[in-house]
């Protein structure tokens, strides 16, 4: 039974579309928890997920997603594929500076070359003019390959982005 | 061990950091790197407080360390009523430390079971307990995470998911997500009973460091 978490590392990062957070992943935990919480972006979008391999950033279309669009100002709407390039659907990031967002993203197995990687998320955003974007879903990274860390980017700038990983023991 | 620097270094002081400490130190080293915040102790989901309750309306955390953790974690278990008559327990926010607590700017999503409930105008920010009652075995029991509460310039957001058989003998999940739309330091969170029924439980109150 998880007890606790256990801090890995951070990574943070100015005026970029993409920060890495290389590194992370090892064969000390099989379970991690991932926050972006301090999220700055140039223009309202998704922010995509992807994991680290050998290679670096996997950009291939090796994702699968299922997940439930949550909005406060509409119907919801579910989101899937098995063929996408990231877990898209992870959050909704507004351009305004003081809507920020919260995500959280559990990664099970990644280290594992034999197996899967596969994850959980649960955000709430805000969409400028609009109101509260959350997603709560699931997906699987369908590589037996060894993960060692994660990527977060966007089509777009983020003034301020930081990362933390968390080992669950 | 030389103490004529701190952490007992002579010389040219190594830099001390989580995950990253140099050299050989005695417990007065060690305590002063603690005090600093720069002692490597694994364990970062720190418990700030647990409350069990019995026989109140409301239940009020009044010291969230909102300057240390910007991601909060609360788990609620076993949270019952205590008369017959089934009322929902939410969540508000207070930014003047629990004087008062925000009843407006809060918008939310929830999946009740298959049902959707949304708004872009609620009162409170997370629901955590439906219809609850006395009736034995009959709880409801939820973890939340609460983001960005001491960051005087972004919205405070929370996510959600419970797990509750309810007064009407159904079982009855919930998941969702929230947002509290002033950006401003929030200090406190209150735990309450819609129709301020009495209510039992426990909350717990967590941070987690380095968020």
């Amino acid at each position: 039974m998880a007890t606790n978490l256990e801090f890995i590392k951070s990574a943070s990062g100015t005026s970029v579309s993409s920060l890495d957070v290389t590194d992370c992943f090892s064969d000390k935990y099989d379970v991690y928890y991932v926050s972006a919480t301090k999220v700055d972006i140039a223009t309202n979008y998704y922010n995509f997920v992807r994991v680290i391999n050998s290679g670096g950033v996997d950009s291939g279309s090796n994702y699968d997603y299922g997940a439930l669009q949550l909005t406060s100002y509409q119907n919801f709407s579910q989101v899937r594929s098995t063929t996408a390039t990231s877990w898209f659907y992870s959050s909704w990031q507004s351009a305004n500076a003081s809507d920020g967002v919260g995500l959280g993203v559990y990664i099970f197995n990644p280290y594992d070359s034999s197996s899967y990687t596969f994850m959980t998320h649960q955000a709430s955003g805000f969409n400028s003019g609009s109101g509260m974007l959350g997603f709560k879903g699931i997906g699987v990274h369908h590589t037996a390959e060894q993960i060692t860390g994660i990527n977060i980017s966007s089509p777009y700038n983020y003034d301020n982005i930081t990362i933390n990983v968390y080992g669950v023991k | 061990m030389a103490d004529d620097l701190k952490y007992g270094y002579k010389g040219a002081e190594p830099t001390q950091s989580f995950g990253s400490n140099t050299g050989v130190f005695d417990p007065a080293d060690i305590n002063n790197l603690v005090k600093d915040d720069k002692w490597t102790t694994f364990g970062q989901l720190e418990l700030i407080e647990t409350q069990t309750f019995s026989g109140v309306t409301e239940v009020d955390f009044l010291s969230i360390d909102e300057s240390i953790y910007n991601v909060h974690f609360v788990t609620i278990n076993d949270l019952q009523g205590i008369d017959s008559t089934a009322s929902p327990v939410y969540t508000r926010l207070s930014n003047d430390g629990g004087t008062t607590f925000e009843t407006s700017n809060y918008q939310r999503a929830h999946q009740i079971n298959t049902t959707e409930s949304k708004t872009t105008s609620s009162n409170f920010l997370n629901l955590i307990g439906p219809g609850i009652t006395n009736k034995a075995g009959r709880s409801s029991n939820c973890y939340i995470y609460f983001y960005n509460l001491g960051d005087s310039s972004k919205y405070s957001f929370a996510t959600e998911q419970s797990t509750a058989w309810t007064d009407a003998n159904a079982y009855q999940m919930h998941f969702g997500s929230s947002v509290y739309t002033v950006a401003e330091t929030i200090n406190a969170i209150r735990f309450y009973n819609a129709s301020s029924r009495q209510i039992s439980g426990t909350i717990s109150l967590y941070g987690i460091r380095y968020s």
